[in-house]
């Protein structure tokens, strides 16, 4: 199979020069239901006029309408008269994130693809089969998924896919006018540097739909090629919108040759360093590769607790006299018991005797009763008297 | 007269489950070792939680299970037991942000499922489409007004719970990678490390100060509570399972007192958002309760630091039969400081004048951080209440 190449374009201009350079598939974004358009001024009509123009000079491309907002009630009926519009002028897709968008694409304009673009979350199969059952034919994948995830998927589900390939990375979506509110300009983009974290450079874009915020890199899994073709793919995505029609078009160019061609390590890796070299800016394949988000409290072999009870938590210690504990719940008191430190040191009692604050002796402790134990040396703060299951 | 609504508060770990019922929370929203949004949040054991169950039961009250973070593929292998343990303590409800959790939980529980604001549910027609796959209740988005919030729960016919009190992110919620990216933290599945709050420099304003672009006030909607009554809406949440005791127990008693009194008058919410006021914040806004967040009123771009009002030193936990109360000392002070406590169903502090004692009974004049004393007092205490050192020059 060959994967479409897509990007997005808000004027004839681009329309021209992307299919041009090689895009095989288009996504009209002048609309003021595109979350981040940069054309805030465009009407319905304006929208619909593209669509038609792409239609009549470039039948054979496959187009798309963005539709990614978050929506508010305010927007629907607008939203209605669109789809109406579309509906008319056989639109092949509408790309949306917000689920309430796919019933009134089902019902407005029933003949375009609905296709659902997960920004965030939706990354285990069981989401994206009840993304599925609620009517979604085309999912965009999130940049957070491995190559391995993207495949299994793509295996299961027997729908067009989409991968963003290339481009800058949406970390952050406000519904605020963060621009705005420092005296700064909206509808451009901003470089800033984060203060506590010298050399990583983010770009802000204020639109109408609120601020987002752009990643320190971009992505681009030219590199990753031979992964990514073998995905499986229907459309490869090029999201740089707000650069120029130059930049676009050479990294159109570059994934189309890289498509259509075999080439080495040393040839992908020279494209990737000619367009960091065009865009000012590093770029990487990210969670394409592999994800290892929080990797290190999630794996179970490093758990200090796992086969572990915790029956009591620290609350005070006198040297020699005493440590204070709370039972977490209910416990009886036997020989098993030992302390744990915040360093996973063990400190072990010859006998463990336990009492109440009043210095009865207890043999069961109730959860969160206050209780009395030997002083031991090495107790600190965040000792857990713990049961080994 | 309108219905009142349901007060959700934060359950960061037993304690603070029962701190919340103490002081007036109808239901309580926490995490159970595993698959919480809050990975730092002392999660409950599901021993726990049971008992959390039991207790609401008692008080007929409600413990809900968040299950927030965004499920991976390889979480899902895990996700039956999990839902299989939340069913046998017949907690009362599970929150969820991810479509393919809150498949599997259809299929491994009978709970009723709430969709987590983390689904930025925004508008009637998604809380519709969330319904269709099995939500109750939706907690929808920050970024929604009282009249949105009125409207997607008539028209989809579905509870609607929306917050009122505590930290917000500037993203809507769910919809932000910044820690991913910058950290290897996930964002979505309690790794955030707020990046938000950092100051940025403007590259092409090399002589202006860094600003604090996104590092957003924290949320106050008491003087919305009559409009939040009138537009009947089913549940109120409040911010904060890593908080202290002090917020919480403040907190929950002011929304419980506001959602109580039939007519609020302006005199009674100056002394509530006063009172809130006294706990560590980062300036304060309505959000989007009352319309959409302006960035200059709703963002601190010019950050100062927290301000406070009070520090929180400890709680009472226990009550012995000669008279002695224990506290859980969480803050250090000198015992000839002023002290104040605060107590379940009373909004005025007590002064609290006493000697302060060890386990020992050493007369303590200087009070250590993590350590219990035990003392007497003239006006009668109740457990959980709160010790606290109100500060003057705040
Ligand atoms: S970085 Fe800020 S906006 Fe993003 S998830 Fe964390 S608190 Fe929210």
């Amino acid at each position: 199979m060959t994967s479409k190449l897509t990007t997005f374009i808000s004027s004839e201009k681009e329309l021209h020069d992307y299919v041009k350079a090689g895009a095989t598939h288009l996504i009209i974004d002048n609309t003021p239901y595109s979350n981040r358009s940069l054309k805030p001024e465009s009407t319905l009509q304006n929208t619909i006029s593209l669509f038609k123009t792409c239609q009549t000079k470039y039948p054979d491309i496959k187009l798309s309408l963005n539709c990614d907002v978050i929506l508010h009630n305010h927007m629907i009926d607008d939203i209605i008269s669109l789809f109406k519009l579309l509906n008319d002028i056989n639109c092949h897709h509408i790309r949306f994130q917000d689920l309430g968008i796919l019933t009134l694409i089902k019902d407005y304009c029933p003949k375009a693809t609905p296709c659902y673009i997960s920004e965030t979350g939706s990354n285990n199969i069981e989401s994206l089969k009840q993304l599925v059952e609620l009517g979604v034919e085309c999912i965009q994948f999130t940049n957070e998924l491995p190559f391995n995830h993207i495949q299994q998927f793509e295996n299961e589900l027997n729908i067009e896919t989409q991968l963003q390939v290339h481009g800058h990375i949406l970390i952050q979506h406000s519904h605020r006018q963060l621009l705005s509110g420092i005296n700064k300009a909206a509808f451009t983009f901003h470089q800033t540097e984060d203060h506590n974290f010298k050399g990583r450079f983010y770009h802000f874009y204020e639109g109408q739909h609120g601020t987002f915020m752009f990643g320190h890199f971009d992505r681009c899994l030219l590199e990753e090629i031979s992964r990514l073709k073998k995905c499986n793919i229907t459309d490869w995505i090029i999201d740089f919108r707000g650069l120029n029609n130059d930049i676009i078009s050479q990294c159109i160019t570059t994934y189309q040759k890289t498509a259509k061609t075999d080439l080495n390590k040393t040839n992908l890796t020279q494209y990737k360093l000619n367009l960091e070299i065009l865009t000012k800016r590093p770029s990487k394949a990210g969670f394409f590769i592999s994800n290892k988000t929080d990797i290190d409290w999630r794996d179970e072999k490093k758990q200090p607790l796992k086969n572990k009870q915790v029956v009591a938590q620290f609350l005070d210690t006198e040297k020699p006299n005493y440590l204070v504990m709370e039972a977490i719940h209910k416990f009886e008191v036997t020989d098993n018991l030992y302390l744990l430190t915040p360093e996973n040191k063990e400190l072990h009692y010859n006998t463990i005797s336990i009492s109440n604050l009043t210095d009865s002796n207890l043999t069961v402790c109730q959860s969160g009763e206050m209780i009395k134990l030997p002083w031991i040396k090495g107790i600190m703060p965040g000792t857990k008297l713990i049961q080994p299951i | 007269m309108f219905n009142k609504p349901e007060l959700v508060a934060p359950g960061g770990n037993f304690e603070k489950v029962k701190i919340a019922f103490t002081y007036g929370a109808d239901a309580v929203y926490l995490g159970v070792e595993e698959f919480g949004l809050r990975k730092s949040a002392q999660n409950l054991t599901f021993l726990q939680l049971h008992e959390a169950v039991e207790l609401a039961n008692t008080l007929n009250k409600k413990v809900y299970v968040v299950l927030n973070g965004y499920t991976f593929q390889d979480d899902l292998e895990k996700l039956p037991y999990f839902l299989e343990k939340l069913e046998s303590a017949k907690v009362h409800a599970l929150i969820i942000s991810d479509l393919g959790t809150m498949r599997m939980a259809k299929k491994y529980s009978t709970r009723p499922l709430h969709t987590s604001t983390q689904a930025s549910i925004s508008n009637w027609k998604a809380a519709e489409e969330w319904k269709k796959v099995g939500a109750k209740r939706v907690v929808v988005a920050r970024e929604c007004d009282i009249t949105e919030c009125k409207e997607i729960q008539e028209k989809a016919d579905i509870e609607v719970e929306t917050f009122v009190h505590g930290a917000m992110c500037v993203s809507y919620s769910g919809k932000c990678t910044i820690s991913n990216y910058s950290s290897g933290r996930d964002s979505n599945r309690g790794g955030c490390i707020q990046t938000c709050r950092h100051p940025f420099e403007f590259n092409n304003e090399p002589n202006e100060d860094p600003v604090y672009l996104m590092n957003a006030k924290d949320l106050m909607g008491v003087s919305l509570i009559p409009e939040i009554k009138k537009a009947g809406l089913h549940s109120l949440k409040i911010e904060g399972r890593m908080k202290s005791n002090l917020y919480l127990a403040n907190t929950v008693s002011i929304y419980r007192d506001a959602i109580d009194t039939n007519v609020l008058t302006d005199n009674q919410i100056d002394t509530y958002e006063t009172k809130l006021k006294t706990i560590s914040n980062r300036g304060f806004t309505d959000g989007s309760l009352h319309k959409k967040a302006d960035a200059k009123e709703s963002v601190s771009s010019k950050w100062n630091g927290y301000s406070k009002g009070s520090i929180y030193l400890g709680t009472i936990k226990h009550k012995d039969d000669q008279n002695f109360y224990y506290a859980e000392i969480k803050g250090t002070f000198h015992s000839s400081e002023n002290l104040e406590v605060l107590m379940p169903n009373q909004l005025q502090n007590i002064p609290l004048n006493t000697e302060l004692f060890t386990l020992s009974n050493q007369k303590l004049e200087r009070v250590r951080q993590n350590s219990i004393v035990k003392f007497k007092s003239n006006t009668p205490l109740e457990l959980y209440s709160i010790l606290q050192k109100p500060l003057f020059n705040s």
